[in-house]
């Protein structure tokens, strides 16, 4: 087995086991006490335990690409990016496992988490210039510009009935504010995400597919569990809180195989 | 190194980036560069002279996905396996 084969697997058993108690608990066998307990501590580690390899994948990756690679500062923006998403998760992880208190919403974990976003967006972008540095065909800036056209449009069209209620549901400004940035957002982030989907599926086979694959995948889905997020607080539907956790999860997991592969590219 | 078969060359070169690249990019970024160099691929020999255009060319662009460090063992790889199968 080469060593990126292994390194699928080991992500896919590792994302498998911490979703397990959330899905338990989705399929009506919560477990009981020892259930909570269990997600507590597996739901909250795990993320941060992904973050945390994600972050350490994109410093390690700008570590190793040349001063004057275009990818350098892709990956040192990702590696800000993930460094403060992994502030914000430990946060929780204080308040939740080592406070034993449920998490406030709003604290100091959002002001990490919208922290974020600004850098994420910028590698991103870096990320879309660089690849039209490679001179491979990768399709023409119209088609570029057609998929952030219409991506955008998509995000509207999803996004404004899905945050309509959310705005309608009486809360403090601040709560009401981050859970309408949080998937605003994430939207915005779905725009040089969809393109770079574009260019790098044309690359599928390869590793390099894998690494933008993972991280594409994460960044899709934490827009899927912001949106639920909002979208299920403003509904009051606690009962689908374990969909969001799983959907966090395998987010953080697919961010960190996509880091950790590039990293892997380099040695 | 005598002159080889340009369809075998890039079959060489598609099948050592594809682990990279995946064999769709690998075969199309290899037609893409042929054309742009002006290497004839049908019923045509390679020079030396087109081979090192070419590899410099996929080893700009491997440069973005795996530096230059490993992008230039990988091209020193497509080398040496070109040299292998002009020697059998």
């Amino acid at each position: 087995m080469s060593r990126h084969r292994r390194t699928d697997a080991a992500f896919f058993v590792a994302a498998l086991a911490a979703v397990a108690p959330f899905a338990l608990q989705l399929a009506g066998r919560p477990g009981g006490p020892a259930g909570d307990e269990v997600r507590l501590y597996v739901g909250n580690l795990s993320k941060l335990l992904f973050v945390a390899l994600a972050s350490l994948g994109a410093i390690g990756s700008a570590s190793r690409f040349e001063a004057d690679n275009p990818m350098r500062g892709t990956w040192r923006m990702m590696a800000a990016g993930l460094l403060t998403f992994t502030a914000g998760q430990a946060a929780l992880v204080v308040y939740q496992v080592v406070l034993r208190l449920p998490s406030p919403f709003p604290s100091v974990a959002d002001a990490f988490f919208v922290g974020s976003y600004p850098f994420f967006l910028a590698a991103l972008v870096r990320a879309i210039r660089a690849y039209g540095e490679t001179g491979y065909p990768i399709g023409t800036a119209r088609e570029r510009v057609g998929t952030a056209a219409a991506t955008a449009a998509i995000a509207v069209l999803v996004g404004y009935p899905a945050l309509k209620p959310v705005v309608a549901t009486p809360a403090p400004p601040l709560e009401l504010f981050l859970n309408v940035a949080y998937p605003v957002l994430d939207l915005a982030v779905l725009v040089p995400v969809a393109i770079l989907l574009r260019i790098a599926i044309r690359f599928r086979g390869g590793e390099v597919w894998k690494v933008w694959a993972g991280l594409l995948t994460g960044f899709l889905l934490m827009c899927v569990g912001d949106i639920l997020f909002a979208y299920f607080t403003a509904m009051e539907r606690e009962s689908l809180d374990p969909l969001i956790h799983i959907t966090y999860i395998l987010s953080y997991a697919a961010l960190a195989r996509g880091a950790v592969g590039q990293y892997q590219l380099l040695r | 190194m005598g002159l080889a078969k340009t369809k075998d060359a890039l079959d060489t070169i598609v099948r050592m980036l594809s682990p990279y690249l995946g064999e769709t990019m690998a075969r199309a970024a290899a037609l893409a560069h042929c054309q742009k160099l002006g290497i004839v691929v049908e019923n045509a020999e390679i020079t030396r002279e087109q081979l090192d255009a070419l590899l410099r060319r996929f080893a700009q662009g491997m440069n973005i996905f795996v530096g230059r460090e490993k992008a230039a063992i990988v091209v020193g790889e497509i080398q040496a396996a070109m040299a292998a199968s002009a020697a059998s």
